[in-house]
């Protein structure tokens, strides 16, 4: 049957499709997401992902999910001080080892 | 470490170089190490050690490229090859089998849980340091590096001595472990 185009068959899983059910799942969109919060992405790939993300709830909101758990480790991990005496013992050894 | 055009420093500029260059990185080093040891004395004895190193071998710096990048990739051979022999840790998962395993193209990636970032907003300190704890120590170590250090893919390639590919891959999965972590702390939290 003629409605049965390969057309209409590949409709099926563009990316239009997936984003309407909202669950694009598509694995370079993920890729970018990574790029983009790393800073390691090109203007281009910025680009695309934002203009992406204004149609794709999937990816919107797994983007402020990644940027949200990334906001949490540099603000509130437990930081560690330097115990007081560390850099005096280091220079100590430094200065005996030249003796 | 570049072995070619070695400088040759004197005495007085081996002293400026590890005083201005080196030093003010000792809160990065010793909280990295911590992270990786889980014990004060030991988090201490890393980075000792790693400042010895560095000033030992001082001449393999170049002034004014990444000290801080040199200084972690000191830390991280000297906790392979001297600290994680010594330490009583229990054996790891074979973890590069691991690895291999993720980063061939049959894997299914099923990412994203149901994690919600009002949840991840709630979290306190505790609960994203238990979270990265909790993480086999190559992948905790990428999630540092990255994140809280601010490392690039370059420099974490350099610093660990493996592909910038390697690097990436890791990195995901250690994201997506750490975002399970998170999440079963978000259920527990009563967010869905």
């Amino acid at each position: 049957m003629a409605i049965f185009t390969t057309q209409w068959l590949k409709s099926l899983v563009t990316p239009k499709s997936k984003i309407d059910l909202g669950i694009c799942k598509d694995e370079e969109c993920n890729r970018l997401l990574q790029l983009i919060l790393d800073g390691e992405a090109s203007e281009n790939d910025e680009k695309t992902f934002f203009q992406h993300i204004k149609n794709c709830s999937y990816c919107y909101n797994g983007y402020k999910l990644e940027k949200s758990i990334r906001k949490l480790i540099r603000t509130k991990m437990r930081k560690e001080s330097v115990p007081a005496d560390l850099v005096d013992s280091i220079k100590l050894k430094i200065q005996s080892t030249q003796g | 470490m570049a072995e070619q055009n070695k400088p040759t420093y004197t005495e007085e500029k081996k002293a400026k170089i590890f005083e201005k260059e080196f030093l003010p990185h000792i809160d990065s080093m010793y909280n990295f190490a911590y992270r990786i040891t889980f014990d004060e004395d030991d988090a201490k004895d890393l980075v000792q050690e790693t400042y010895l190193k560095a000033f030992r071998f001082i001449d393999s710096f170049q002034e004014g490229t990444n000290a801080k990048a040199w200084l972690f990739r000191i830390l991280k051979n000297s906790f392979i090859n001297d600290f994680r022999k010594k330490s009583k840790e229990p054996a790891k998962v074979d973890y590069q089998e691991v690895e291999t395993f993720y980063n061939s193209d049959e894997v299914d990636e099923t990412i994203t849980s149901d994690l919600r970032v009002e949840a991840v907003q709630e979290m306190i300190g505790d609960e994203v340091s238990n979270a990265l704890n909790a993480l086999a120590v190559d992948f905790r170590t990428v999630i540092i590096l990255c994140d809280l250090e601010g490392f690039t893919y370059e420099e974490m390639a350099k610093i660990l001595d493996i592909p910038i590919g390697t690097v990436r891959s890791r990195l995901h999965r250690a994201r997506n472990l750490l975002k399970e972590k998170l999440r079963s702390y978000a259920v527990s939290m009563g967010y869905k």
